[in-house]
């Protein structure tokens, strides 16, 4: 696995690790690696060096929340963290005037997004067909000039169409990204005491 | 080493690391590994605590065309390792307390 390769695989199974801390923790890896690279070592045995992405994981969960050391105070952290959990869902709630129109306008620009660039790429697609078969009926009739320009609009029309698909691809994974890490934030909103549980 | 003991320990080690001058952290895990077993992994979440309690500061700086963190120790973490010189003569006393049956079988 090389470098980038890591750091992606961490950044994908962080879950619930908040956004802030997620970056922290690339950074420093990123860094150590580069340091072993710098100090000799090939980029996969600076990675290897570095330990599985579980124990990474499992480390800085641990770190952040240390297991309760007795009954006690663990049943008291439940009690509040229920609280806490009820004050963010009325405070959703009441709110929902606000956010839910902002999300379904952000929603409603992806999707137009989208679309524009679905049509654009539909647009080059056609381009390309029509100027071939242009080009087909040119050169049959021994017209060369006209024939070798619709060669080069057809060429143009490939060329558009996998770029603007690239694109679409790009601003798609983009936004799927971005929804997990909403996801994962709200996810960590409501369930970081619960998280340590499942940990202990 | 016990866990609980090794991490105590570890933080001790990791300030005095940085005692005489600022370090990084790959500089840190290299210094360490002749004493302690330590690995990147185990030494990340000792730096973010030990920042947490302001026993040491963080300081980006430009190295080779990438941004490096520095560590630097402060006041209270030298203080820290003070303290720790004086815990070290009670856990002494507590050593031969645990092992004076030892002696006397002897």
């Amino acid at each position: 696995m090389n470098k980038n390769e890591f750091l992606n695989e961490l950044r994908q199974r962080a879950g619930a690790i908040p956004e802030e801390e997620l970056e922290e923790t690339i950074n420093y890896y990123s860094e150590m690696i580069d340091d072993r690279v710098e100090d000799g070592d090939t980029e996969e045995q600076a990675v290897e060096a570095m330990g599985s992405i579980d124990e990474i994981l499992e480390k800085s969960v641990q770190e952040k929340h240390p297991q309760p050391e007795t009954q006690g105070p663990s049943v008291e952290i439940s009690k509040s963290s229920n609280g806490i959990k009820a004050v963010n869902i009325v405070l959703i709630a009441v709110t929902f005037p606000i956010w839910f129109p902002i999300i379904i306008s952000l929603f409603s620009v992806a999707v137009s997004i989208a679309a524009a660039l679905i049509s654009i790429v539909a647009s080059a697609a056609a381009l390309f067909i029509g100027s071939f078969a242009s080009m087909m009926f040119y050169f049959t009739e021994s017209r060369t000039a006209e024939g070798m320009f619709m060669l080069g609009t057809g060429m143009a029309g490939i060329g558009i169409s996998i770029l603007m698909t690239m694109l679409f691809v790009f601003l798609i994974r983009k936004v799927i990204g971005l929804c997990k890490r909403f996801i994962a934030w709200i996810k960590n909103k409501f369930s970081r005491k619960d998280v340590q549980y499942e940990k202990v | 080493m016990d866990i609980q003991l090794k991490r105590g320990l570890l933080d001790i080690c990791v300030l005095a690391s940085i005692k005489t001058e600022p370090s990084y952290g790959y500089k840190i895990v290299k210094d360490l590994k002749p004493y302690i077993e330590i690995s990147e992994s185990t030494l990340y979440p000792i730096l973010r605590r030990l920042e947490n309690i302001k026993l040491l500061t963080v300081k980006s700086m430009e190295h080779n065309g990438r941004l490096r963190k520095y560590y630097q120790i402060t006041a209270a973490g030298l203080e820290r390792i003070d303290q720790f010189r004086n815990e070290w003569v009670e856990i002494v006393s507590v050593y031969n307390f645990i092992i004076r049956e030892d002696i006397k079988n002897e």
